[in-house]
């Protein structure tokens, strides 16, 4: 596989202000709801208010009365309109159907039932409010060990059971750990349901153009193409009669991926209407319905030596994956990715169980299942510790993965990309003071003021190796990972960059020039990289998107790619209009070729671009015309070593997040005093920005911890439905977050960089530990993922 | 639904319209005066992201009736910069990594313009609170109060 190198590294490593911010800062971002599309129609969704019920009769005859009213659909409908979409599952399982609305019965609270089409938006929630839907209520399946039950009802009846997928993956010697153990510790552990909540719900505008026969749809869907397939599969239209685009997008985190059924049903809407249709998910029915990220269950043991040695490591997670699997069972298998997150034990025994219950289905929520397997070992370690009577921090240490072991393989054969854990532990430790909060915590304790300190490792593996999929089906037979660019000076000098990622808030405009501008010699500000995607202008692959936090990888080897071959063209042209030099005599800096030996002897980047494109005669003979390069760059992933084994990442980030807390054991409040993260992403690619990527990963996760769940009730009703009673944290809820840290280069790449997208980081987990530790007089231990009052005071009072 | 004439001055010029009494500010703004700097993100008045300022004083105009601006002056994030140059809130902003995907920033703001017009050198506790009703999902709050922070000082 070709090595892509950067020529210099001016740019590429500093902290250039984001291109973007411009538009931002003033009002004049273009999202898709400020889009202007003549003749525009609005779309409203009617949404089942059971958990689970069979849709008797849907009426509109009030509705079609109201003026302005355009169109409806039903989930009947649509199932005669549309093909199911495809999902990951095996058979029987495979046959469990999944439409952009509900047909026969509504399995969650917030699944769409019915649309209408009107005029204009309040005329649509006009409408809304008039149609009838006669309901049958079902009895709800809502949890998911009963769910497991014989006796259970089916949330899909065309499957036997409500265990839709399960797998047993062992690595070492599991019960040989166990029976060399000191100590087993075997407990219950719970990761909660939430989800990131981007700030600008979901938004689609679909227009069909009924001579070309051709769709286009504006979204704010974090890969459109990518879910390509899934929508011309189930509008069963060729590809290309589809054109995506992505202007400006407020915020993915992983939970716009799966907004594919939207962009389905709008397509259905629209040609239906004759005219194009825009629909604007509200909060509410963002909080139902949309995504929310992975909920286990799990019973876990773990195998220690009095030493503090962690042998080995098994559990049962049973996913509570709600109504449709959509891209699951990814979620659950992605533990694979992060299995012993950073530490050296080699037995690990994972039981995978995802059932299916009447909740909103599951997907990517600030990664796929990695902060689950991070949760699960960091508690693991913390017990093992507290009933050791060790500390902590010694445990870690003894336990990491060693700088000299890099690149290390782990035993679900993930190779980790170099590194230094301890290193990045000591930082944090230092940071935050610890012998000193000790201290604190110790005269506190005589004052009945309760701080307590924890510390927990994070890994999130970028981007993911698409083979990872045949670990859940064998039958799925992709692999590995691409994405595409192309840089252009045009015929006036002008470089001109695209890329088949669609930023949410990453910054890629500032980083794609960085990138070229190195690559061609010139300043980042002579650079247009083109804003949002647009599938008939942006170049594209099967993989293309921003998730997974690819871009440190495949879309840096994208554009640099297209960069270095026409960098590569400049140099031959200018070597030819310079008179026959050698290419190796030439530099190219400040937009300009020029001899090594002589500066003065050169030609500017204007002068090479005018002549590739107009005055084409002065070409070399065997030179194409024009000034373009596109590249598809792969990420180096080779096939899966067996069914349960593989290198399914290239980067594995990592960060030490350190908190002190104080609770107060009146009332339960649990105030977080500091935050600390030592972060290593590598290389990083624009320091400011990844900087920033690291403090939203610890806000999200800290909201997480302390503020945001999604709750349902005992009939499936989803109790935190809006930003109140979700508790979106404010800037109030929040300290400082102090972040630090320590530089090693990935191996998997020459330049070096992590996927940052998630900060590494653990903060989620490191509010447990905390607790744990400042509660640990009264053997409180937090098993849970989500921290509240009321369990704390539970805890200590019991 | 019988209209009613509206005349409200934005970013000082004036939007005479016929709307319908239920119209929301958010919407005449965005829809019938065709300024989409001002965001929706929560229907609900929690996050800010719709925050304009009416005489000054800002306000969720997601939950303020466009009738019951009529005649008053308000003020959205597209009559911030003067003559092309950025107000220098928005260039602390654009400093100190105060935005990422920049969905909730025209609200974030407008709140800040409101709180360093009451208090001109607030502590980063007030800061924290006074920003308190507009939520960000990006940033973790860290970049915005540096930014703030940053704003206070050069003002």
């Amino acid at each position: 596989m070709k090595t892509l190198t950067f020529p210099r590294e001016k740019w590429i490593g500093t902290g250039v202000k984001r291109k973007e911010d411009v538009r931002l800062l003033q009002g004049k971002g273009q999202f898709t709801d400020d889009l202007k599309i003549p003749g525009v129609l609005h779309a409203g969704l009617v949404r089942s208010p059971y958990a689970h019920a069979r849709i008797k009769k849907i009426d509109f005859t009030k509705v079609l009365e109201v003026s302005g009213v355009v169109c409806t659909l039903t989930g009947q409908e649509v199932q005669e309109l549309t093909n199911p979409v495809p999902n990951n599952l095996r058979d029987p399982y495979s046959g469990i159907e999944d439409y952009c609305m509900a047909v026969g019965k509504a399995r969650y609270v917030g699944e769409v039932v019915a649309a209408v089409v009107a005029e204009d938006k309040y005329l649509a929630e006009d409408a809304l409010g008039l149609v009838e839907v006669e309901y049958e209520p079902l009895e709800p399946v809502l949890d998911p060990e009963k769910a497991l039950e014989s006796t259970s009802a089916l949330v899909h009846e065309n499957v036997p059971s409500n265990l839709v997928w399960e797998g047993k993956y062992d690595y070492g010697d599991v019960k040989g750990a166990f029976d060399e153990a000191d100590l087993v510790i075997k407990d219950q552990f719970y990761f909660h349901r939430f989800t990131s909540a981007p700030l600008e719900n979901s938004v689609v505008i679909a227009d069909y153009d009924e001579r070309r026969e051709s769709f286009t749809i504006w979204s704010n869907n974090q890969r459109p193409m990518f879910n390509h397939r899934f929508v011309m599969t189930a509008l069963d239209v060729p590809g290309e009669k589809i054109r995506y685009i992505n202007p400006d997008i407020g915020g993915g985190f992983g939970i716009k991926n799966d907004s594919y059924l939207y962009l389905i049903l709008l397509a259905l809407l629209t040609q239906r209407a004759g005219r194009p249709v825009k629909w604007v998910e509200t909060r509410t029915e963002h909080l139902t319905s949309s995504l929310h990220g992975n909920e286990v269950f799990y019973d876990a043991e773990v195998a220690v030596k009095k030493d503090g040695t962690i042998l080995g490591v098994k559990a049962r997670a049973v996913h509570d994956e709600g109504a449709y699997m959509r891209r699951e069972p990814i979620g659950a298998i992605n533990f694979i990715r992060h299995a012993t997150v950073g530490y050296n034990f080699k037995n690990l025994s994972m039981e995978l169980a995802c059932v299916a219950t009447n909740k909103c289905p599951v997907g990517p929520n600030r990664s796929y299942g990695k902060m689950q397997q991070c949760f699960l070992v960091e508690r693991l370690i913390d017990m093992a510790a507290t009933r050791l009577q060790l500390d902590p921090v010694e445990v870690r240490l003894k336990n990491f993965v060693q700088p000299e072991q890099m690149p290390y393989e782990t035993p679900t054969g993930c190779i980790l990309d170099g590194g230094d854990y301890p290193a990045v532990l000591k930082k944090a430790v230092e940071l935050i003071d610890y012998a000193k909060v000790r201290e604190e915590q110790a005269r506190g304790r005589e004052s009945g003021k309760y701080i307590g300190v924890g510390f927990a490792l994070g890994m999130d593996g970028c981007p993911v190796n698409s083979s990872i999929q045949r670990m859940m089906n064998p039958e799925l037979k992709a692999s590995g990972d691409a994405e595409a660019a192309w840089v252009k000076i045009n015929p006036d000098g002008q470089i001109v960059a695209s890329v088949g990622s669609t930023p949410q808030g990453q910054g890629h405009e500032t980083v794609v020039s960085q990138i070229v501008a190195d690559a061609l010699g010139v300043h980042p500000d002579d650079v247009y990289a083109v804003a949002g995607f647009d599938s008939t202008v942006n170049p594209s692959c099967p993989q293309s998107g921003t998730y997974a936090s690819r871009f440190a990888i495949v879309g840096v080897g994208a554009v640099l790619g297209a960069a270095l071959k026409v960098r590569e063209k400049v140099l031959q042209i200018s070597a030819h209009l310079l008179g026959d030099v050698r290419i190796e005599d030439l530099e190219l800096e400040d937009g300009r070729v020029f001899l090594k030996s002589s500066k003065d002897q050169g030609v500017t980047l204007e002068d090479v671009a005018r002549t590739a494109w107009l005055d084409l005669a002065n070409l070399p003979d065997d030179v194409e015309a024009g000034l373009f390069g596109h590249y598809v760059y792969r990420a180096d992933f080779k096939l899966p070593v067996n069914e349960k084994k593989g290198n399914f990442s290239l980067t594995y980030s990592y960060a030490v997040t350190g908190a002190v807390v104080e609770v107060d054991i009146e009332t339960g409040r649990i105030k977080v005093l500091r935050l600390v993260c030592v972060d290593d992403a590598g290389k990083r690619l624009n320091p400011l920005i990844v900087e920033g990527q690291i403090h939203g990963a610890i806000g999200h996760q800290l909201g997480a911890a302390l503020y945001e769940r999604l709750l349902y009730d005992d009939s499936g009703q989803l109790e935190t439905s809006t930003f109140k009673d979700y508790a979106a944290p404010s800037a109030a809820d929040f300290p400082k977050f102090e972040v630090d840290y320590v530089d090693n280069p990935s191996l998997a790449t020459p330049w070096g960089a992590r996927g940052a997208g998630e900060g590494g980081g653990s903060p989620l987990i490191v509010v447990g530990s905390a607790v744990s530790d400042a509660l640990a007089p009264f053997n409180v231990e937090i098993k849970s993922s989500h921290v509240t009052p009321e369990d704390v005071l539970k805890q200590i009072n019991d | 639904m019988s209209k009613r004439e509206v005349t409200v001055t934005v970013n000082g010029k004036e939007y005479r319209r016929e709307v319908e009494p239920r119209m929301l500010l958010v919407d005449f703004l965005r829809d019938s005066a065709g300024l989409t700097g001002t965001h929706v993100g929560c229907d609900t008045s929690n996050c800010g992201a719709c925050t304009v300022l009416m005489e000054g004083r800002s306000i969720k105009s997601c939950t303020f009736l466009a009738v019951a601006a009529d005649g008053r002056d308000i003020m959205t994030i597209e009559g911030l910069a003067q003559d092309g140059d950025l107000h220098p809130i928005q260039k602390a902003f654009w400093e100190n990594h105060g935005l990422q995907c920049g969905y909730c920033t025209p609200g974030m703001i407008l709140s800040t313009v409101y709180l360093l017009s009451k208090n001109p050198n607030p502590t980063e506790s007030q800061i924290r609170r006074g920003i308190a009703g507009n939520v960000c999902r990006c940033t973790g709050y860290q970049g915005i109060v540096n930014s703030i922070q940053s704003a206070a000082k050069t003002k």
